[in-house]
């Protein structure tokens, strides 16, 4: 099923004036957005019945993000891919904490304390995006004028991720739990470089003339899927290691297969030799 | 030349204020929590922003050794910088706040320093450049010529004295700002210091990015013409400094 939708980007030229492009979509991003949140919230939340669940949901805000990301850097910010991801995680980590810690006073009972966190973290993290995208937008005054929009995008997705990998390193998506073997222990900072790497580096590598969003997307994936191994390596999680592996192999076969479709040629150099 | 008074006159006083409002220590403690907090985070965060300002940033052109700078991007630099302030502030985390903030400021301006020696070694012995700028006729600090060392077509290449010097105070402000972003979330907020240093990180990156667009990807250092924007940049962290000290506020009061 493929379906192309056709999106008015627009470009900044050399002399500063905003071009529009029409570039090409295989997923519609709407698509993206709403798997996006409805599993990374409902998925997150579920982190109680195994920590698995929650680690291997946070595909799919990292896909979301990931294609904001591919949105916002086909314009050229002038820094590299890299500094937006880590932007969307600068602000994500303060959203993604200030959703855990909400948990710590609600009173509902464990799976809609964890959706309300996680719920309120997005938001929160779309106010920090879209405020920063404001920012870079009118008192800086980027030539971008999807910014806004798309830092909002980034930065929600990437406190998404965040929360789901902190739910499925602490097992349950409760304050206490999460400060003591998240935060104190400082898989944090792990977990955040994770989310940063997996928002950035699908568009950072796959970048250039014949960039297709099916190609970087299945990268998106494949990160996703290396992060959630490495959390269950991190949590000795048999389950989300095993789950984690075997994405990842599905997800780099095929985006093998897109590198060879896309590429103009693919041909023998001649090393290594062919054994005969 | 005036382009010496512009960049020492904004970093020279800017680290005297912080360190008197270092100096006040515990005073912070015994004011509104909501205030102190507001006032630390958002200082530190025009700190961070006009510290990022001064570090030679050269991008991927630099790294080709056809730009003046550090051969990568902001974000990096402020990362490798940045963050070993912010863990010499977190290692004297039960100092008094001057400590705090100097150690801070110390670690990062020592790793930009180390960034950038060792970036001029691969860019003398390695590549075979000149440390030169193209942007002045003189080196303002030195005096030095630097038209006749700018290999043609290229914007120069390596790290000049200047360049140097101005990337050294970036590191103090920015190491300053995470020292003092840091002692507000720890010892205003009480926050554990695990949730502070990783939450100062994220209004560090926050922060340095938006400096990093501000600039466009690449600077020289204060005699850069792209530092006439800085205050566009300032706003933005007055914004943002404010909008996450309200956030940092509410963390650490259902954290409570």
């Amino acid at each position: 099923m493929r379906i192309t939708s056709l999106l008015l980007l627009s470009t900044v030229g050399p002399s500063g004036e905003e071009e529009e492009v029409e570039v090409h979509e295989a997923i519609s991003s709407n698509l993206l957005r709403a798997v996006g949140v409805i599993l990374g919230i409902f998925g997150g939340a579920a982190a109680y019945i195994h920590p698995a669940i929650a680690g291997m949901v946070a595909i799919a805000p990292i896909l979301w993000g990931a294609n904001a990301v591919r949105e916002v850097a086909n314009y050229g910010l002038g820094t590299g891919v890299p500094s937006i991801g880590y932007m969307g995680l600068g602000g994500g980590v303060v959203a993604a904490i200030l959703g855990a810690a909400l948990t710590g006073v609600l009173a509902f009972g464990s799976y809609v304390n964890a959706v309300i966190g996680l719920a309120v973290g997005t938001v929160v993290g779309a106010f920090i995006g879209g405020l920063l995208g404001f920012l870079d937008r009118k008192v800086i005054k980027m030539k971008i004028p999807v910014m806004t929009r798309c830092s909002l995008e980034i930065v929600a997705a990437g406190t998404l991720a965040l929360m789901c990998l902190m739910g499925a390193v602490a097992g349950d998506f409760s304050w206490p739990v999460i400060h003591a073997k998240v935060i104190k222990t400082g898989i944090i900072a792990l977990l955040w470089v994770l989310c940063a790497m997996s928002l950035l580096h699908p568009f950072n590598a796959c970048l250039g003339p014949s960039e297709t969003q099916e190609r970087t997307l299945a990268l998106a994936a494949e990160c996703g899927s290396i992060t959630a191994t490495i959390t269950g390596v991190v949590t000795l999680d048999p389950v989300l290691i095993i789950a984690g592996v075997i994405a990842w192999v599905i997800t780099f076969s095929k985006f093998w297969k897109l590198t060879k479709r896309d590429a103009a040629e693919v041909t023998w150099t001649g090393i290594p030799p062919k054994g005969q | 030349m005036g382009l010496n008074a512009r960049g020492f006159g904004i970093s020279i006083p800017l680290l005297i204020a912080a360190t008197i409002v270092a100096i006040l220590g515990t005073w912070w403690l015994s004011i509104d929590k909501i205030i102190a907090n507001l006032i630390l985070v958002t200082f530190g965060s025009v700190l961070i922003t006009i510290g990022v300002h001064y570090v030679p940033v050269g991008g991927a052109p630099a790294a080709m050794a056809t730009a003046t700078g550090v051969g990568t991007g902001t974000t990096q630099l402020a990362a490798g910088s940045g963050l070993t302030g912010l863990i010499t502030a977190a290692a004297m985390s039960d100092k008094p706040f001057v400590v705090i903030l100097w150690n801070g400021a110390i670690g990062a301006a020592l790793m930009i320093a180390i960034t950038m020696l060792v970036g001029n070694f691969i860019y003398i012995y390695g590549v075979g450049v000149p440390p030169c700028s193209a942007k002045v006729d003189k080196d303002p600090i030195t005096g030095w010529d630097q038209d006749p060392y700018v290999t043609p077509g290229t914007e120069g290449h390596g790290i000049p004295t200047v360049s140097f010097v101005s990337g050294i105070f970036g590191g103090l402000l920015g190491g300053a700002g995470g020292g003092m972003v840091y002692f507000s979330l720890y010892k205003v907020l009480k926050m554990s210091p695990a949730l502070a240093g990783i939450t100062a990180m994220g209004i560090f990156y926050a922060n340095s990015v938006l400096a990093s667009y501000n600039i466009g990807g690449t600077i020289e250092g204060y005699h850069d013409p792209k530092f006439k924007r800085v205050h566009r940049a300032i706003i933005s962290s007055i914004v943002f400094g404010i909008v996450a000290a309200i956030f940092t506020y509410a963390i650490s009061y259902w954290v409570m």
